[in-house]
């Protein structure tokens, strides 16, 4: 690729977790299967999972909760996706928005086409302080960007196209531009379509309005999938503070990172790395910090003030902390967009965000064990409806048998 | 004098003869208290309490019964419970460790369909002489078909995570 960002050197093994946010994904390889890239390793079970493609050839162990990949290094390469639409084509190629949600592109495209789209506005707007993927891939590769986006305009009918990009950065020739001006988080979706168009979505998916936002790396991947046939192997991924091409499943502890704190996913928004932590198709950032040190809330009301979603952190906060799940403020919980924003405010430097999306994981959890126990009542009451039709059956059974004997009695 | 009486009488006439017509018309379901004891319940319905299954403990509950007799529901249960009858909570029973599901060894089942009776929500199928299996999504782990297996070939696994939780920070 272009010669300004790196590519890291192969690492000794490539580790992908089978466990992920939105559900799990399960092998098809087993310990010994001989991979090339692009070979499937795993699907998920949910579609928003998808694929996961080996990123290099070579030898693979499976775990229960990971498959490791041990490179060859001979690049050994599957054989180029030909034919399928376009959406069919980015599925095989696995394919998700590369900005950070995940979402499967794939899905938002026939979404989008069957909800009719008048504008795709291709999302350049660096989504956090600190992080730069997003503008390299544009710089690097606008030529290939362009194409991409000519592909998806035209599988979408023809849309309005447009490159929304941050304030500082450089023009790009030959294709309408927008800028995008105003307070943190400008890049996140409703956010800019909010500010580039100036609609306000409220509860709606943009696709349902006619618009579609892709992030440019996202864009990037899918000219390389329908012009060259390439399955998504490898992101740029903003490692401390360079942008360098990183494949997916590369491993978090073999980055070349300075001492500290390593947070994955960006300064802001991201988390604290685990051990067998890997790059994935939605890391953007890899970051070390120095460790925050925590002070008590001092109720000052600033992460109020930088809510974008009005939300009030800092009761959210502690419901969670109390484990109250049924307060007026915990359940607009799933209103947060987990922007990170009340984490910058914070004075006392409170870990909000991690709070928060341990809260939304809790009330899934929460949400799953009421589901099964109200499946597992009504399959008891219907078995004890059951088991009680039978005894009274056999009853009425017994009733007649008895009756037939004494009417036999009595006529002899 | 007489007509305060007289509006006062009347007035408890009307309101008397509304209450009882409300009484008899609006009645909330009888055992409506039995259903709000049993939504608290963990619906696991392995009669460890006791009784043959949740519902069932509940109605006890309801009629006074203990509060402490559900090991699954622990603790939290017990509390929760307590909180929505305005009693005491009484030494709650620790919850067991973590979620299970009933798995068949299907090379050593006989087929001999005495599970099949055993299971409270019938989460196995199988006939006699045929091979049996758990639907794991509908196992509460339960525990009461190990004991009537003749060769025991059911153990009871951990499940798989369904998904990646975050932690707590």
């Amino acid at each position: 690729m272009g010669a300004a960002v790196k590519r890291l050197p192969l690492p000794s093994v490539l580790r992908y977790p089978l466990l992920a946010r939105a559900g799990r994904y399960a092998p098809r390889v087993v310990t010994g299967t001989r991979v090339r890239a692009g070979d499937v390793l795993a699907v998920g079970n949910v579609p928003v999972l998808g694929y996961l493609h080996a990123a290099e050839s070579g030898t693979v162990e499976t775990t229960a909760t990971h498959v490791l990949l041990h490179p060859d290094g001979l690049h050994d390469a599957a054989p180029p996706l030909i034919s399928m639409d376009l959406a069919e084509r980015v599925r095989n190629a696995g394919i998700v928005g590369l900005g950070g949600a995940g979402y499967p592109t794939w899905l938002k495209l026939r979404q989008a086409r069957s909800a009719g789209a008048t504008t795709l506005i291709v999302n350049a707007v660096e989504c956090e302080p600190g992080v730069s993927a997003d503008r390299a891939v544009l710089r690097n590769h606008t030529e290939a960007v362009l194409s991409g986006l000519r592909a998806l305009a035209e599988y979408l009918g023809g849309p309005t196209t447009l490159i929304a990009l941050g304030e500082d950065m450089d023009d790009v020739p030959g294709v309408e531009t927008a800028r995008v001006t105003g307070p943190y988080p400008s890049g996140s979706e409703r956010t800019l379509i909010s500010r580039v168009l100036g609609m306000k979505l409220q509860k709606a998916v943009p696709t349902e309005v006619g618009v579609v936002v892709l992030n440019v790396a996202t864009v990037f991947a899918v000219h390389r999938a329908w012009d060259r046939g390439e399955r998504l192997l490898e992101r740029v991924v903003t490692v401390q503070d360079e942008d360098t091409w990183v494949r997916i499943g590369h491993p978090v502890a073999d980055l070349p990172l300075p001492e500290g704190e390593v947070m994955v996913g960006g300064p802001v928004t991201g988390w604290p790395a685990t051990e067998s932590e890997s790059v994935t198709k939605t890391t953007r950032a890899v970051t070390a910090r120095k460790p925050r040190e925590t002070s008590p809330c001092i109720r000052c009301g600033w992460c109020a003030s930088a809510c974008p979603e009005g939300l009030l952190p800092q009761e959210l906060y502690r419901s969670i902390n109390a484990e109250r799940w049924s307060g007026k403020e915990a359940l607009r919980l799933a209103d947060c967009v987990e922007c990170g924003a009340c984490d910058m405010a914070c004075p006392s430097r409170l870990p909000l965000l991690a709070t928060f999306r341990y809260g939304k994981s809790e009330r899934l959890e929460l949400e799953r064990r009421t589901h099964d126990a109200a499946l597992a009542r009504d399959r008891f009451t219907i078995r004890m409806a059951r088991l009680e039709r039978r005894r009274e059956e056999r009853r009425n059974e017994r009733e007649a048998r008895m009756a037939s004997r004494r009417e036999w009695m009595q006529r002899s | 004098m007489m007509l305060a009486a007289l509006v006062l009488g009347v007035l408890g006439l009307v309101v008397g003869a509304a209450l009882g017509f409300a009484r008899k018309r609006l009645a909330g379901e009888v055992d409506s208290l039995v259903v709000a004891i049993d939504a608290l319940l963990p619906q696991t319905q392995c009669a460890q309490c006791g009784y043959p299954g949740c519902r069932p403990y509940a109605e006890a509950i309801a009629g006074g019964a203990p509060l402490d007799l559900c090991p699954p529901g622990g603790q939290a249960t017990a509390e929760a419970v307590a909180k929505l009858l305005g009693r005491e909570a009484e030494r709650p029973l620790v919850s067991t460790s973590a979620h299970c599901v009933a798995l068949i060894d299907e090379a050593a089942c006989i087929g001999c369909a005495l599970c099949l009776d055993a299971c409270p929500v019938d989460a196995i199928v199988g006939a006699n002489k045929y091979m049996h299996t758990v639907v794991e999504e509908r196992c509460t782990g339960c525990e009461l078909c190990l004991p009537p297996c003749p060769v025991d070939c059911i153990s009871l696994e951990p499940i798989a995570e369904a998904r990646l939780r975050w932690e707590r920070p």
